[in-house]
């Protein structure tokens, strides 16, 4: 039997985020994948061990994007410092975090 | 429900006892403090409660209530109150109108009035509480963003640095549990204060900032040593 998930995109942050050059290649990955309602952007934060406050900033704008091209937004695969921060600041309240299965591939 | 904090200041006695009734008949306040004069309504607004909703009634002069507006605002206890002019329905204007509105006044009521639009009075001063509770709540929620946009940008340096962060993780842990005290705390209210308290957030330092401190240059080692 056909079973229907969730159509995902998923974007591999390349970089550790301290670096502006790295939060304007994360803006710009954002920005140039395309939205799509009911479908979900997964950040996938794997390579991820440093995180600032301006690619937070980022990560805010992808969420406004996404809300109003009726998507969402999820982080993947944040671990240590880079988790502890998103769910200390609370954003978790409005991006959901998870683990995935997927295999980082950006489709 | 939540009863509203009233203080009137009327000098007539008749006019007094009717708004008295109405605001008994309403039920949304809770024992209203009632001011023959400005003098009364003065000490009454620095006197140490707070009060939600302030009525004055215009037939004392508008020089008077005026000067009146201009000092209950600066009272901590009625700055964030719904103020509500009590004005003969002859004199509506709206010229008048549009100046009083531009002085800070919320509502208006018109005499004759009867219990409806003092129903109608205490759901504005509901209203306006609310969006100061809001604004209020807005404010010390980005007061924590900011906070915490140093500590990450903190968090993010020692670890460049290869320096332990579980302490500053757990500052910023704290430093950020207070944003479950708010209690409007919706998640569009708090995107709506993340979203303006991040879009300052400074560009990152290039990495060749990022490098270790080696301590004093060699030319204020040099001076360091002379004295």
């Amino acid at each position: 039997m056909k079973r229907d998930f969730p159509a995902q995109q998923t974007i591999v942050i390349s970089d550790d985020l301290y670096s502006a050059e790295a939060c304007s290649s994360l803006a710009w990955q954002i920005d140039n994948t395309p939205k799509q309602a009911g479908e979900t952007i997964a950040l996938d934060f794997r390579n991820v061990r440093i995180i600032t406050s301006f690619a937070l900033r980022t990560i805010l704008e992808a969420h406004h994007q996404c809300k109003r091209a009726q998507a969402s937004i999820s982080i993947q695969n944040a671990r240590g410092a880079v988790l502890a921060i998103i769910n200390s600041i609370r954003l978790h309240r409005f991006i959901s975090i998870g683990q995935t299965n997927n295999s980082g591939k950006t489709r | 429900m939540y009863k509203l904090k009233a203080v009137v200041i009327e000098t007539d006695s008749r006019s007094r006892i009717k708004l008295k009734q109405a605001m008994a008949i309403c039920g949304s306040f809770t024992s209203p403090v009632f001011c023959r004069d400005f003098t009364e309504g003065s000490a009454v607004i620095h006197g140490g409660s707070d009060y939600d909703v302030v009525f004055i009634a215009e037939r004392a002069g508008p020089e008077h209530v005026a000067a009146f507006l201009e000092k209950a605002r600066q009272s901590p206890y009625s700055k964030h109150a719904a103020y509500v002019i009590i004005q003969d329905a002859s004199q509506k204007t709206r010229a008048l109108v549009g100046a009083k509105v531009l002085d800070g006044i919320h509502a208006f009521l018109y005499e004759p009035y009867s219990v409806d639009d003092v129903i109608s009075i205490a759901r504005i001063a509901g209203q306006v509480k609310l969006s100061h509770l809001r604004a209020r709540e807005k404010a010390a929620v980005t007061l924590v963003l900011k906070d915490s946009m140093i500590q990450i940008d903190k968090i993010a340096l020692l670890q460049i640095r290869g320096n332990p962060v579980e302490r500053e993780l757990e500052r910023l842990d704290k430093m950020c549990a207070s944003l479950d005290k708010v209690k409007t705390l919706t998640p569009d209210l708090f995107g709506e204060a993340a979203t303006a308290a991040f879009a300052q957030a400074p560009r990152p330092q290039s990495s060749v900032e990022y490098q270790e401190y080696g301590g004093v240059s060699r030319r204020v080692q040099a001076k360091l040593d002379e004295k």
